[in-house]
């Protein structure tokens, strides 16, 4: 499956004419029945993702099922989306009545062409079926560390229904081959910022790019939430796909004052992570990533103002800090701990990194939700979730901040006639 | 001089060429671990004392790192001197400081080992140093290392590298007269800018270039084959190159053995032992494996003999390989891993 030649395109093409001419509703219809088959655990398609996936990612069996389910409800509710971005999902349809005697017709991009990372399997799910919805083809190019769930996920389809499998095409082609890009009416990537670069560069003026490079995700804890409940979700959020997700928090700000002081918290952390450990134990490292966290626990025994470990090998650490910074994790599994005296210093802190904000995992009380949110969101954070649900967006969530549907349809509105004037 | 400062004084001397390494890094251990209060709290943590350790494999490995955030001395009294690491890979502001009690276990274990990779075959021969003299840079181990093997060595030695860099001119004069084998001897990135110069010319055979040390935070890398092809461009065919492997936080270093008996593959003498661990578990991993190079230095008597560094090797059946500094791990998708992220705002 290397490679994509006209004639594959040509073939999404075809399939396109066709979809483009089914109703929105029968579409979903469909891809709710793809949805229901992955969420039946006992379904042979599913089954066979978690092995695979297991055996490929290293991922623990109990977090691919915990993140598989996740990310099919997330897909799941693409209708909503679509009702809430477009106004309507019928504007996929027809023309719909908008104000002021407009009426509007939305156009998918006819071909979404993505390239996946491979650090959160189970992505492309939302993706492909967002293409579909929008009656468009998907051409998916997977990450080589991770190219077991989209095919499944196209074989799915195609199980369902087979016009609608026929415009999904799961591959690999050489990133620099300008060939997926210039047929296409979006091209959607997920990467290193340098990759993603690369990849913009390739795409023609005229196509739409939406590239999701590098992001750094963090939790606030305001005093009133600085418990031992709060670290275990905390633990959780940072366990999940070993911390490789973009929403993966890598640091705590966890303001003084509160049941646990930030040490404290930090102690709850870890035993959380501990405890995590047996049901969902961290993956086997590269030599690179065990080398670079041995360095930063080597670093942090002698400079951390606590320091908590797995004893024996790098399952899980935590490294608390009373004098607050922001220094990224090495990732799998490694929490930096900062003390803050009040949720207010962590403007200052984040302020120098606004490019790479995203998702703000925060515990604390309602009113204080709002003023970090105000703040962070006018630096670049573009979500607020509650600790515990970092690793759920919400499926209206407007992903790094532009509207997700809605950024990959054209418009087209009829203006009403205004009365002649005498 | 103790008990154990003479006996490691035979040792360098290879007086006692059958001395039992593992009873000797077991005392060493117990001293250090009495002596120096940070690497007893870093084996307290791992639960390893000298009452429960037995076999000399299973003494902690310091890392390095704790020499530029700890005092790691467990000499007797206050230090008579302290070489500091040049800061380059770390950025200027966190400095190692090794501390030495006394200098002349250093020197004594330094001389027969440059002598036996460095010089095989010659007695004494001009050394050109590629590094800034004592003088200039009193607490560069690597200076004081290269003077005391001119002291021991050279027919006459002169320094080419001041605080304005590399002294070219003078270099290639020096150079262009030689009639007879010498040894360059400095930095790996001092030689960059030596070949770089485009300087063209012949040394006379038997002659040799030592250098060591990387090129991090510089402006140019270049791989060891390609410096080393350039030196013979630069300096003639007949020109033999060696790398040095040791750090600041070492007393004794390693060498590829190309002059010694061809092999590129690097050994050092007999009380220096050099395991790649495995960084997972510092469980060693076997010859052909990369790992963590961990090395038990005996010399390093006044500091701490069990260093584990951030350096990745490989051990074969002739020798060891340094793979290079561990590149820093990269995330596996659009989060960000710490090492990227430094680097994208160092860039």
């Amino acid at each position: 499956m290397i490679g994509v030649d006209s004639n594959v395109i040509d073939r999404l093409m075809a399939a396109q004419a066709t979809l483009a001419t089914r109703p929105v509703d029968r579409i979903l219809a469909l891809l709710d029945r793809v949805c229901a088959r992955w969420l039946d655990h006992a379904d042979p398609i599913r089954r066979e993702a978690e092995e695979r996936l297991a055996e490929s990612s290293g991922l623990a069996p109990a977090m691919l099922r915990r993140g598989l389910d996740d990310m099919i409800r997330r897909t799941r509710a693409i209708p909503a989306l679509l009702d809430a971005d477009l106004g309507s999902r019928y504007a996929l349809d027809r023309f719909v009545e908008r104000a002021s005697g407009l009426r509007s017709r939305a156009f998918g991009p006819g071909l979404l062409t993505c390239l996946f990372s491979g650090n959160v399997p189970g992505i492309p799910a939302f993706d492909i079926a967002l293409a579909l919805a929008l009656k468009s083809a998907c051409l998916v190019r997977v990450a080589a560390a991770e190219p077991v769930f989209a095919p499944l996920f196209a074989r799915s389809i195609t199980e369902v229904d087979a016009g609608l499998g026929e415009a999904v095409h799961v591959t690999r082609w050489p990133y620099d081959d300008p060939l997926p890009y210039q047929r296409a009416g979006a091209v959607l990537a997920y990467g290193a910022d340098a990759s993603i670069a690369a990849i913009r560069q390739l795409v023609p003026p005229e196509v739409r790019f939406l590239g999701h490079g590098h992001k750094i995700s963090f939790a606030v804890v305001a005093a009133e939430a600085a418990t031992e409940q709060t670290a275990r979700r905390l633990a959780r959020d940072v366990a999940m796909y070993d911390q490789q997700g973009c929403v993966s928090p890598h640091m705590a700000f966890v303001e003084r004052g509160g049941p646990l002081s930030p040490a404290g918290f930090a102690e709850a952390c870890a035993a959380a992570f501990a405890q995590l450990q047996g049901e969902m134990p961290r993956a086997k490292l590269t030599l690179e990533e065990a080398a670079a966290l041995r360095a930063a626990r080597d670093e942090a025994e002698f400079t951390a103002d606590a320091f908590h470990g797995s004893p024996g090998d790098l399952a899980w650490a935590v490294i608390h800090s009373e004098t607050p910074a922001f220094l990224p994790s090495p990732l799998n599994r490694l929490l930096r701990t900062y003390a803050i005296s009040s949720l207010s210093e962590v403007e200052g802190l984040v302020a120098p990194h606004a490019a790479y904000l995203q998702t703000i995992a925060y515990a604390g009380p309602e009113a204080r939700r709002l003023a970090l949110a105000e703040t962070l969101g006018r630096l670049g954070a573009s979500r607020i979730a509650p600790i515990g649900q970092a690793q759920q967006p919400h499926p209206l969530w407007r992903h790094d901040g532009a509207p997700t549907a809605a950024s990959l349809v054209r418009w087209v509105e009829i203006e009403p006639e205004e009365d002649p004037q005498p | 001089m103790s008990a154990i400062e003479e006996r490691l004084m035979r040792i360098f001397a290879a007086q006692e060429p059958t001395f039992d390494f593992g009873e000797v890094a077991l005392a060493i251990f117990a001293r250090q671990y009495e002596r120096s209060v940070p690497y007893r709290r870093y084996c307290d943590a791992r639960s390893k004392s000298p009452a429960t350790v037995t076999d000399w494999r299973e003494i902690p490995h310091l890392p390095v790192t704790a020499f530029k955030h700890a005092r790691i001395y467990s000499g007797e009294g206050e230090p008579a001197h302290y070489f500091q690491t040049s800061g380059t890979t770390e950025g200027p502001e966190l400095r190692g400081r090794h501390y030495f009690e006394r200098l002349d276990l250093y020197r004594a274990c330094s001389r027969p080992v440059f002598q036996r990779f460095v010089l095989p075959g010659v007695e004494r021969l001009p050394m050109l140093m590629l590094a800034q003299s004592p003088a200039e840079n009193p607490h560069s181990s690597l200076s004081w290392y290269l003077s005391q093997q001119a002291e021991a060595f050279a027919t006459e030695s002169d320094w080419y590298v001041d605080s304005n860099g590399l002294r070219l001119e003078a270099l290639a004069e020096r150079l262009r007269r030689a009639d007879g084998p010498v040894a360059l001897l400095g930095t790996a990135f001092a030689f960059v800018h030596l070949v770089d110069s485009g300087l063209r010319l012949q040394l006379p055979p038997g002659s040799r270039v030592m250098e060591t040390g990387g090129f991090k935070g510089k402006s140019r890398e270049v791989s060891r084959d390609e410096l080393y092809a350039l030196i013979r461009d630069a300096l003639g065919p007949d020109v033999a190159c060696v790398n040095q492997y040791g750090m600041t936080e070492m007393s004794s270093n390693c060498y590829d053995q190309t002059l010694l008996n061809g092999s590129p593959r690097k050994a050092g003498p007999d009380w220096v032992a050099v395991r790649m661990l495995d960084p997972e578990t510092l469980v060693e991993v076997p010859p052909g494996q990369p790992g963590v190079v961990a090395i038990t230095d005996l010399a390093n008597l006044y500091s701490c003999a069990f260093l584990l560094t951030a350096d990745i090797g490989v051990q074969h059946a002739d020798g060891f390989e340094i793979l290079g500094r561990a590149p820093g791990a990269e995330a596996r998708g659009c989060s960000i891993a710490m090492d990227q992220f430094l680097r994208a705002n160092r860039g």
